[in-house]
């Protein structure tokens, strides 16, 4: 291998390894991360909710027996 | 020559060092993704044994208030437990994805990850899977 070759192929195997790199980069920036990044605010809320619901359940089934 | 291999050599190991950070950094977050999963899947057991609990009592025609509070007093204390737990894991998480979206933004910016940023990450993530754990514990022994 001489130095003409090489300095041929560089800016290929840059390229390669720029490609590897953002394909890495854009395959973690999936949907479902998205997602929570942009609204972590929602996660969870149903589940309390339906606590909230079944608390309120008990309490009305101690006071009525219903 | 020497310059030459010394070059790719240095890319080499920088992209295979950028290729973990992101891995961890992908890996965090599928955990992430896991816990919120399973959270939801152990509030929907407590919701079960709720039903279960007070089908239960219905069904024994208790006359006062007093027994039917005793009747179903497992199943209060288990969703009182799981509210606690789900606000500490809704908190963790909320940090971790916030935190996560800064170090995106930061990293598309910089088009490098920092190493305290992901260490910071990876903490906030710690801090999901402890309350997680907590949570999960304290489930089993408010339904046994």
């Amino acid at each position: 291998m001489n130095w003409t070759l090489l300095e041929k192929l560089l800016p290929i195997a840059l390229r390669t390894a720029k490609a590897i790199f953002d394909g890495v980069r854009n395959g973690e920036d999936n949907e479902e991360i998205r997602r929570r990044v942009t609204s972590s605010d929602v996660i969870l809320d149903e589940d309390l909710d339906a606590l909230r619901e079944s608390e309120d359940d008990l309490e009305e089934y101690i006071r009525t027996g219903r | 020559m020497l310059v030459v291999r010394f070059v790719l050599l240095l890319l080499v190991a920088a992209l295979l060092g950028m290729g973990c950070a992101t891995a961890q950094l992908s890996d965090a977050a599928e955990r992430m993704i896991q816990i919120e999963r399973g959270t939801s899947a152990v509030v929907e057991g407590v919701v079960v044994f709720k039903d279960a609990t007070k089908a239960d009592c219905v069904a024994k025609k208790l006359p006062t208030e007093a027994e039917r509070a005793a009747c179903v007093k497992q199943a209060v204390r288990a969703v009182e437990i799981s509210e606690v737990g789900v606000l500490a894991i809704k908190a963790a998480l909320a940090s971790f994805w916030e935190f996560y979206g800064v170090v995106q933004a930061r990293r598309q910016a910089e088009d490098q990850l920092r190493r305290e940023d992901l260490l910071e990450l990876l903490s906030r993530a710690g801090r999901v899977v402890t309350a997680y754990g907590e949570f999960v514990k304290a489930v089993k022994e408010a339904k046994q």
